[in-house]
Parts: C-alpha cells; structure tokens; sequence
C-alpha cells in the first residue's frame, strides 16, 4: 500500500459546500439567452444573479433616431412570439397622442388578431415549459397546432411572427379572402386540442409533483413585484388590463379573466390553459360582431404628434407590455420606454429560487414564461 | 385576493395624497384619464411614496415602472403607479440636476423598484442611494458612458469600441504559410 504524503491545508479536505452553477446563457431550458449564474449545496440553490443583456438591442435609443413609422417594424423584434402586443401598444399610445379616431372594424381586427397571437405564444409557452419538465409530446403537439395560427396571421398580415400589422390609425389591409372560414374552422378544432393537452398532462403524476407547490408567490408578494398577466393572475389577482382598462372592443365581448388560488407553477399553468378556451371565446364573438366600414384611417406617411407625454399598455399573453412616450412635435419620438412583463419576472428570480432544488429552477424560470427578447429590449 | 371595485374618483384621491403628503409635494395635477401628477424634490420621494402605498384607501401598491427623460437641460425621473383596488393612476415627478442626479432609492418600499432603478441607472446615470446594489444591467458598456442621455450617440461608442490591432489575426489552414513570413 502506497502512502500518500498530506500537504498542509487549512482548508477543508474536499470542497464540496458550496458550487457555482453557470446556467446559460446557451442551456436549452433557459428561454433564450438567459443567464443565472446559481451558488448551490448540493442540490439546493443558496443564491442566484440573473446575468441579463445578452440580447440586448438598444431598443429605446434607436426609437429616437427613427421616425414612428420606421420604428414600428421594429417592434415585433421586441417580444417575438408575441408580436402583434408590441405594435398593438405603441399605435395606442401614438394614437391617443395625436387624438385618432379608430375604426370600429379595425379596433376588431385587432382584438382576432391579438387573441389569435396570444394562443399562438401560450403555446410556445406551455409546450416549452413541458419539455422543460421532460415531456416531448406536449412539446410536439403544440406545435404541430401553432403551425395553424401562424398560417392564419400569415394570411392575415403577410408574415408568420414579425407582423408588422398594425398602422397608426388602423391596421393594414382588410380581411383576405377565405380567413374567416379558415378561423372558423381552427376554431371548431382548436377546444379539442386543448383537452388533449390536458389528458397528457394536467392529472400526471409526475407533472404535478413538479409543479404544485412550487415556486409560490403570495398575492401581496406578487403585486409588491409587480408581476402582471397570468404570473399574477396564478396567484389568485384578478387583475386583466382588458377588463381593468377595457381598451379597444373588449368591454363589448364576453369573457372571463381565469385565475388560481396558490400561485404556484402549476395555477400558473392552469391559468394559461384557461386563457386558450378564453381567447377562442373571444374570437368567435369578434368574427360575429365583425362591422362593416373602413379599416383605417388616412395618415400623413411622416407623423408629428403633438408635443407631450403618454403611457399606453396593452395586455400581453406576458402580462402588461406598456409603452411611455414623450414627443417633442418633431418627426422622431423624444423619448420611448418600453415597460416589459418579463423583465419584472425575471426580477422576482433571486428571492423565488433560493431554497429550492436545482431541478425546480427549471421548472419556475419555465413557468414565469420569460422571453429575453423582451426583456433585454 | 379578490380586486374590489370601489369608487374613488381622481379629484378624491387628489385631495387625500394632500391631505397625506402636502407639505412634501410641489404641485398636483389631474391628467388626462384621470392621471394623477405628483411632482415633487428628490429628498420628499421616499416619505410620499410609503404614504400613498400604506394609505388603505389609496392604496398605490403596483409600481408599473421607473424610468428617467433627458430633456438637455434637466432629467426628469419618473415614478408610474397604480392603485388596483380604485383604477387610479399616478405619475411621480423629480427634476435632477443632470451633471449629478442623484435619488433616494423605493426598493424598500417596492421590491419591483431594485431591477426598474438599475436599468435607469444604467442608462440615464442616475444614482440611487441606498439602493441594494446599484451595478450596470443591461447594456455592460463601462467608462460612465449612460447610453440614453442625449449626448450620447450609438454610432459613436461602437466606432470607437473597434479597434483593428484587436482583431484575432487570420486563420492558417493546415499546410498553408503564414501570410506574415511569405515574401
């Protein structure tokens, strides 16, 4: 038998307390490119630091070197899988700064369009958070049915998530040929794929041992952080800034704002579910009530708001995507803040995660339902 | 929790916030929407803050966000709240001096402001006391550039950021001369 010579350490023979996790910013659970950068013991998470920025644009500058116009295009690039809310909020703010008038017709289209992008991002958002806890067909049929609305919006806007839809005033051409039916059949389908999701998963046994009771904010807490959309909506807070505010047509539709009781992952879950059978809702009523009439108004290409300051929001599957916006009268906004869900989300991370086991932080940080895009603008 | 839908018009709320804090703020306005507009000097920030927050009939628990304008010759940070159980809004108002604003920090009073007031930080420069760790968030750009002021022009920091002599030399494939040593 060899001896082995001892070197004099006063250190503790393995090191094995404390561990530093570098998770990211390229981990295929982290939506994007986020980066937490994890102290454990073992499995338990001590402590964490979301290290942000690695998405980031400049998003706010560049709208002071732009024209409203050109700006526009851009924000669909912001929160990408829910592009529509992006312009959705900026026409709004733009809007009401130079005191348009929408169309009625348009004011519709804009609601099937924006619940039609909200199934389509609540998909990304489920299927994802599911692969995330191990499941892949989830992952796959959601998917498979999100190829639908993204062929509608694309019939619907020309593009498949970069829509650039919206105008000030407005949206930017009429209904094409054979959407209706085309969503209304969606529609007739869609409910039945939303129960096939649910008997995947909703009663697994494995599914809810990861996800309830885990990652729980109290409703104080998570107003106190600002949490908005269906993050706040799981912990029990009606709080829906279609029905708060009741912009657009949405005071005229029939809905109902679905919210859990423990704001844990798994209400969270439940709550974006819920929001499916809503929004189909939502669009059925459009397509009825659809008016007639123009679907926009004429504009000057370049615009001059007046001089002033305005903060607009919209609810976004993400919670309230907010844009503020100073003008000086000239052609170019003064100043744009861009007030994002996920960012405030992300935020709650280092006090949600500490105590918890390193496998649950995937299945929080999937739940909070974070797109980097958006939140390093 | 279930959202109450009690009544409290802006023009009420307007005379609570002065009957709470009056002698801490400047002006109040009602703006359009029923916006409340609150300014006010930095030193009074936190004292109005925990007053309208606490108060149970105001109740202004949301801090949607915190963000700053750089109008050239002052900043103006700004403070955007709601009341979820009145429908109310509120926007706070502070005029800095923009060679060194400086801010008492909310992030004891509402745990959403820490991240709201690093970003600002990061772009506009504006340093907020007391806060829990005050450190660039977004943009890692170093040397006091604040990117969202107005001098500060895009095309300029990254011009100036590149530097040729930096740059990795070319790639030898195997077999290949070195470019430097062929004549």
């Amino acid at each position: 038998m060899t001896v082995r010579p001892r070197i004099k350490t006063d250190r503790p023979y393995f090191h094995l307390e404390e561990m530093v996790l570098n998770m990211g910013p390229q981990h295929p659970s982290m939506h994007g490119v986020l980066r937490l950068v994890l102290r454990l013991n073992g499995e338990l998470v001590i402590d964490v630091d979301p290290a942000l920025g690695y998405l980031h644009r400049g998003f706010e500058k560049l709208a002071e070197n732009r024209t409203y116009y050109q700006y526009l295009s851009m924000l669909s690039r912001c929160d990408y899988l829910s592009g529509i809310f992006m312009e959705w909020a900026y026409v709004r703010a733009v809007e009401d700064l130079m005191e348009i008038e929408v169309p009625e017709r348009a004011e519709y289209l804009r609601v099937i369009a924006g619940e039609l992008n909200r199934i389509a991002s609540h998909q990304i958002s489920i299927g994802d958070f599911l692969l995330n806890l191990g499941t892949w067909t989830p992952f796959f049929w959601t998917f498979r049915d999100r190829e639908d609305i993204l062929d509608l919006l694309e019939m619907l806007t020309g593009q498949r998530m970069m829509y650039n839809y919206m105008r000030v005033g407005g949206v930017k051409e009429d209904l094409p040929d054979g959407f209706e039916s085309a969503c209304r059949s969606f529609l007739r389908t869609f409910p039945k794929m939303v129960d096939q999701y649910e008997q995947l998963v909703t009663d697994n046994e494995i599914f809810l041992t990861r996800t309830l009771g885990i990652g729980v904010y109290e409703p104080d807490e998570a107003v106190d952080y600002g949490l908005t959309g269906p993050n706040l909506r799981g912990s029990g807070v009606a709080w829906d800034l279609r029905k708060a505010e009741g912009y657009s047509v949405y005071p005229k539709l029939d809905f109902e704002v679905p919210v859990g009781r423990h704001g844990d992952c798994y209400d969270r879950y439940k709550c974006r579910i819920e929001e499916f059978r809503q929004s189909v809702r939502i669009i059925e009523q459009a397509l009825d009530g659809l008016p007639g009439g123009p679907v926009n108004v004429k504009t000057p290409p370049m615009l001059r708001p007046p001089a002033g300051e305005i903060y607009r929001a919209v609810e976004s599957p993400r919670g309230e995507w907010g844009n503020y916006l100073v003008s000086n009268g000239g052609l170019r906004p003064y100043r744009l803040k861009l007030r994002d869900p996920s960012y405030v989300a992300i935020s709650t991370l280092p006090r949600i995660l500490p105590g918890n086991n390193i496998a649950d932080v995937i299945a929080i940080a999937g739940s909070l339902d974070p797109i980097m895009g958006a939140v390093d603008r | 929790m279930a959202v109450a839908r009690e009544e409290l018009t802006a023009e009420a709320a307007l005379e609570r916030v002065e009957e709470l804090a009056g002698e801490h703020i400047e002006s109040i306005a009602i703006e359009e929407g029923g916006r409340l507009l609150i300014r006010l000097a930095g030193k009074e920030l936190p004292i109005v803050c925990r007053a309208i927050r606490d108060d149970a009939e105001l109740s202004f628990k949301y801090l949607v966000y915190v963000t700053a304008t750089d109008f050239e010759d002052r900043i103006e940070a700004v403070y955007f709240l709601r009341s979820i159980n009145h429908q109310l809004t509120a926007d706070l108002r502070v005029d800095l001096d923009r060679e060194r604003p400086t801010l008492p920090s909310v992030s004891s009073i509402w745990r959403t402001a820490c991240w709201h007031e690093r970003e600002t930080y990061d772009f506009f420069g504006i340093i907020y006391t007391g806060h829990p760790e005050l450190n660039r968030i977004l943009t890692g750009v170093k040397g006091g550039v604040h990117p969202l002021r107005k001098d500060e022009q895009p095309h300029r920091v990254r011009r100036q950021e590149w530097k040729w002599d930096k740059a990795s030399p070319p790639l030898r494939l195997p077999g290949e001369p070195d470019r430097k040593t062929r004549s």
